[in-house]
C-alpha cells in the first residue's frame, strides 16, 4: 500500500506461532486416541483386558491426566496477568480437545461396558454429561455469534443492555410526546410495556421480523392521524421501537451464550471430585 | 463579545500551560478577550478587516513571558504558533545535546527494495534498527537546526507553525531569550489567516521553504540521495499548497501538470466508473501523485480525481521541473516508475473488487488510516465472554484501556481501543506531557504519575479512546498546579499495546477464541475482510489474498 503506515508491533511472530500450536494440539490427541485403541483392540482380543489390568489401570491414569489437561483452561482464563502463559485460544484447543480425549479414555478403560456400581455409575453418567454439554456449548458458541452478527446491526455489552434500554426508553417517550397527543398514547399503551426493561426471549430472534412488520403497520395508521410535520419524530419512534427489539436480541442470545456454562460447569466439578474419589478408593484398597 | 458562548467555551477547551498562569511559572501575563482594535497594534494583523479580526479573536492571546520560559520542548504536539510581539526566543535541540541519540530513534523511514515508497518501520521492543539505516522522519524536521546550534528569534518572526499546522511535534525546545510579548495563534485561528490573509501564508510559506523544505525533500524517499544542487534549485520552485477539507487537489480528465507530494492529511482518489466514481485509493505523509501522468507521453491529464479528507498541505511540483529534475537525476525515473505502477496496480485492483472502495471510504470517514494498531474483533467468532477485556484489565492493575463497543464493519467490531495514530490529536495541548510517544514504534502511551486528569487528551481523541478513570482520590495539598488541591483525582487511561510485555496486547493473547486481532494497516484489515469472504464463498481469488493489485 502506499501509505506510510507501519505494521502492527507483534501480529506477525505470533500468528505464525499460532498456527504450530493448533498443528500440534490435535496431533498429540489424535495420536493418544489413535495408539489407545489400538493397544485396547489388542488386548482385547487376546482376552486379557480387565479395567484392572496393567494396560487398564495405564487407561485410567491417561484418563485422569486428560482431565487434568482439561483443567488447564480454567487456570489460564484465572489467571490472565501470567503472559508468559501462552495464549488462551491454545489452551481452548486443549480443553476441548482433551475433554474428548477423557470420555474416549473413560470408555476404553472401562472396556466399554455400561457400569454396575453405584460410583462408578455417576462417574459414567456425569463424564458423558459433561462432555456432551461441553460439545452443545461449543456448537452454541460456534452458531450464536454468526446469528448476532448476521441479525444485529450494532454490537453492544450485554453488562450495559438495561441502561441502554433506558435511554432508549426515554428518547422514544420524548419523540412520542412531541409527535402528539394520539402518538404518545399509542406510546404508553402499546410499545412502553414492550420496553420496559430488556426481555430475554426466543420471540425477539424468531419472532423478530413479524414483530417489526406488525409495528409498521400501526405506525401507518397513526402516521394519518397526525400532522405532517409530526412524521419525523414518529419515524424516529419507530427506529428506537426496532433498536430495543434489536436489544433484545442481543440480550437474549447473549444471555444463552453465558447461561450454557451453568449446565456444564458445575457437573464439571462434580465429575472431577468423583475422578479424585475414585483414584483415591483405587489407590488406597 | 465578552459574553459570547464561543468565546468560553474556547477559554474552556484550551486551559492549559500556555492560557493559565498556574500551570508555567514563565506566563506573566494573560490578555483578556481581545478586540479588533487590540489586535491592530500589531503588524501580524495588518490588512484584515474587523469582521475576520472578530472571527479570529477567540483563537488569539497576547502572553508576557518572563525570561528563560520554556514555550515547549521538542517532541511535543502543540495547536499553537507563536508571532513574537517583543522580545527574542532562543531555538535549540535539548534532547540532542545532551546525547548522541538522534531524538526520535523509533520514527525512522526507510526506502524499500525500489526505493520509492515512505514507510515508518517499527523497531522490535528491543530497540533494533530497521535495515536500510535509520533517517529522521520529515515530519520531525520543522527547523533544521544542527546539534549544538542555537537559533535566536526576533520581533516579527513566527515559530511553531509548521507542527501546528501538519500535527507535527516540534523539532526542537523554545525557551524566551529576554522578557517576550507573544501573540498565541490557535490552530482554527491560524488557518483562518493562512486561508484569507495573502501576505501572511506568503510569509508562512517563505518560512517553510527556508527553514525546512530543503530538508524536507532531500529526506523524502522520492529524492533521497538526490545532489545538493538538485534540492536546491527544487525548492525554489515547488508551490506550497494547503487544502480545506474536501477540497478537490486533481479532478479527472483536467490537463496534469504537477507532480504532488503530500507533506500532512490525507486524499482520498475516486475515478469514473460507468456513471458513477469510487474510491481506489488513498494518499497520506510521504505518498506521491502523478507518476504515471509525468511518464506517459499519453496521458497528459489526470486519471483521477483527488480529494483532501480534512486539512492537508502538500508540494507541488511542476511537470517541467520534474522532468528537469529526473533529466539530471536519471536514477529518479525508476523510483517513479516503481511507485507509479503500484498505484496503478491498487486503482485496477479495486476497480475489479469494489469491496475495497467501500473499505476504503470507511477508513477514510472513521479516521482508519490513521491508525498503526487498531483492534478489529470478528463478531462472527466472538462469543462476548470479555476475556479480552479481562485480559486487559488483569495487565493493566484491573482498569481495563478499552471498551468493547464501536463501529460494526462486514463482521469485525472496530473496539474503541486507542488506534495509536500517525498524527495524534490527543498529544496536542497536554499540560504537562503526561501523554507522550512511548519509545517503541507509534505506541502512545500516558503516564499516570504527571497526568492532572483535566481531559484534554479525552476530548481530542476523534475515537473516544481515552477514558478518565476516577482514582476514588482527593489531590494531596501540596499539589501544583494549586487549583488542583483537594479536587477528586482523576487519571487519563489508553491501550498502551502492552509494549512492556513480550507476550504482545493481552487483548489478543487472552481471547481463547482468536477473533481478536491487531491490525496496522489498511491492507492487513483488508486481508482479515477477504478471509472471512473466502469462509462465506464470496471470494474466489484466493492468490490475491491481502495482496491488492498481485
Amino acid at each position: 500500500m502506499n501509505v506510510t503506515s507501519p505494521g502492527s508491533l507483534f501480529s506477525r511472530p505470533r500468528r505464525s506461532e499460532l498456527r504450530t500450536a493448533d498443528r500440534l494440539v490435535p496431533l498429540v490427541h489424535g495420536g493418544v486416541a489413535a495408539i489407545s485403541l489400538i493397544v485396547f483392540f489388542v488386548s482385547a482380543v487376546r482376552g486379557e483386558y480387565t479395567a484392572d489390568s496393567v494396560v487398564g489401570i495405564a487407561f485410567g491414569i491417561a484418563a485422569a491426566t486428560a482431565l487434568a489437561a482439561v483443567m488447564l483452561y480454567s487456570i489460564r482464563r484465572a489467571l490472565p496477568a501470567v503472559r508468559s502463559l501462552g495464549r488462551t485460544r491454545t489452551y481452548l484447543q486443549i480443553h476441548i480437545q482433551s475433554g474428548l480425549l477423557f470420555l474416549l479414555l473413560m470408555f476404553v478403560h472401562s472396556g466399554f461396558r455400561y457400569p454396575a456400581g453405584t460410583l462408578m455409575l455417576v462417574l459414567w453418567w456425569l463424564s458423558v454429561w459433561v462432555v456432551v454439554s461441553g460439545l452443545i456449548g461449543l456448537a452454541l458458541q460456534r452458531s450464536i455469534p454468526k446469528l448476532l452478527d448476521a441479525s444485529s446491526s450494532f454490537e453492544v455489552n450485554l453488562q450495559r443492555i438495561p441502561e441502554l434500554v433506558e435511554d432508549v426508553r426515554n428518547r422514544a417517550r420524548t419523540a412520542a410526546m412531541r409527535a402528539g397527543p394520539s402518538a404518545r398514547a399509542y406510546f404508553e399503551r402499546e410499545l412502553l410495556p414492550d420496553m420496559s426493561a430488556p426481555r430475554a426471549a426466543l420471540s425477539s430472534l424468531l419472532g423478530r421480523a413479524r414483530i417489526e412488520h406488525y409495528r409498521s403497520e400501526e405506525f401507518q395508521v397513526l402516521r394519518r392521524t397526525l400532522p405532517a410535520d409530526a412524521a419525523p419524530m414518529l419515524d424516529e419512534l419507530f427506529r428506537l421501537h426496532n433498536t430495543k427489539l434489536e436489544m433484545d436480541l442481543h440480550y437474549t442470545l447473549q444471555r444463552i451464550l453465558r447461561l450454557w456454562l451453568g449446565v456444564h460447569l458445575p457437573a464439571a466439578i462434580v465429575l472431577i471430585g468423583i475422578v479424585g474419589l475414585h483414584v483415591f478408593f483405587v489407590l488406597y484398597f | 463579545m465578552e459574553g459570547s458562548r464561543t468565546v468560553l467555551m474556547r477559554r474552556q477547551l484550551h486551559s492549559d500551560r500556555w492560557s493559565g498562569y498556574e500551570d508555567h511559572a514563565g506566563l506573566r501575563k494573560l490578555s483578556s478577550v481581545l478586540d479588533p482594535v487590540d489586535m491592530r497594534r500589531y503588524a501580524v494583523f495588518d490588512g484584515l478587516d474587523d469582521k475576520l479580526l472578530q472571527e479570529l479573536s477567540p483563537d488569539i492571546t497576547i502572553a508576557d513571558w518572563g525570561a528563560g520560559a520554556i514555550l515547549f520542548e521538542e517532541g511535543s504536539y502543540l495547536d499553537l504558533a507563536f508571532w513574537i510581539a517583543h522580545g527574542e526566543v532562543d531555538l535549540f535541540l535539548a534532547k540532542q545535546q545532551d546525547s548522541p541519540e538522534p531524538i526520535f530513534t523509533t520514527r525512522v523511514m526507510r526506502t524499500d527494495e525500489v526505493g520509492q515508497l515512505a514507510s515508518v518501520v517499527q523497531p522490535s521492543a528491543t530497540g533494533s534498527s530497521p535495515a536500510g539505516g535509520p533517517i529522521t522522519f520529515l515530519a520531525t524536521a520543522d527547523f533544521d537546526l544542527p546539534v549544538g546550534a542555537v537559533m535566536r528569534l526576533r520581533d516579527g518572526e513566527l515559530f511553531g507553525e509548521i507542527g501546528a499546522l501538519n500535527g507535527w511535534p516540534q523539532s526542537v525546545t523554545a525557551r524566551t531569550a529576554t522578557p517576550c510579548t507573544l501573540i498565541q495563534i490557535r490552530l482554527p485561528a491560524l488557518r483562518k489567516l493562512r486561508r484569507k490573509s495573502k501576505d501572511l501564508r506568503q510569509r508562512l510559506d517563505d518560512l517553510y521553504r527556508a527553514r525546512t523544505l530543503r530538508q524536507h525533500l532531500a529526506t523524502t524517499p522520492l529524492l533521497r540521495g538526490c545532489a545538493d544542487s538538485v534540492i536546491e534549485a527544487l525548492s525554489d520552485r515547488v508551490e506550497l499548497v494547503s487544502l480545506q477539507p474536501g477540497e478537490p487537489v486533481t479532478k479527472e480528465g483536467e490537463p496534469a501538470e504537477h507532480l504532488i507530494l503530500v507533506r500532512s492529511g490525507f486524499l482520498k482518489v475516486t475515478q469514473r466508473v460507468g456513471a458513477g466514481e469510487i474510491a481506489v485509493s488513498y494518499l497520506s505523509k510521504g505518498s506521491l501523485l502523478g507518476e504515471p501522468e509525468l511518464l506517459l507521453d499519453e496521458l497528459d491529464a489526470w486519471q483521477t480525481t483527488t480529494t483532501s479528507v480534512g486539512h492537508s498541505e502538500l508540494v507541488r511540483i511542476g511537470t517541467a521541473d520534474m522532468l528537469e529534475v529526473i533529466r539530471r537525476q536519471p536514477g529518479l525515473e525508476g523510483r517513479l516508475w516503481a511507485s507509479g505502477i503500484e498505484r496503478l496496480r491498487e486503482v485496477g485492483f479495486t476497480r475489479q473488487h469494489p469491496h475495497r472502495a467501500d473499505l476504503i471510504d470507511f477508513a477514510l470517514a472513521k479516521g482508519l488510516v490513521q491508525g498503526n494498531s487498531i483492534l478489529v474483533i470478528d463478531l462472527e467468532t466472538c462469543t462476548r465472554c470479555d476475556d479480552c477485556v479481562r485480559g486487559c484489565a488483569s495487565t493493566h492493575d484491573g482498569i481495563p484501556r478499552f471498551v468493547r463497543e464501536g463501529e460494526k464493519y462486514n463482521g469485525f467490531l472496530i473496539t474503541r481501543a486507542c488506534y495509536h495514530c500517525a498524527d495524534p490529536l490527543c498529544l496536542i495541548g497536554c499540560p504537562t506531557g503526561a501523554i507522550r510517544r512511548a519509545n517503541v514504534g507509534d505506541v502512545v502511551e500516558v503516564e499516570p504519575s504527571i497526568c492532572i486528569g483535566c481531559g484534554t487528551c479525552a476530548e481530542n481523541c476523534p475515537y473516544d479512546a481515552i477514558v478518565m478513570h476516577d482514582l476514588g482520590e482527593n489531590w494531596p495539598p501540596h499539589a501544583l498546579p494549586e487549583r488542583l488541591r483537594g479536587q477528586p483525582r482523576a487519571v487519563a487511561t489508553k491501550c498502551d499495546l502492552c509494549y512492556q510485555s513480550e507476550a504482545g496486547p493481552a487483548c489478543v493473547s487472552s481471547c481463547p477464541h482468536g477473533c481478536a486481532h491487531r491490525v496496522g494497516t489498511l491492507d492487513e484489515f483488508d486481508a482479515l475482510l477477504r478471509v472471512k469472504a473466502l469462509a462465506h464463498g464470496l471470494d474466489q481469488e484466493r492468490e490475491t489474498l491481502g495482496r491488492p493489485g498481485k
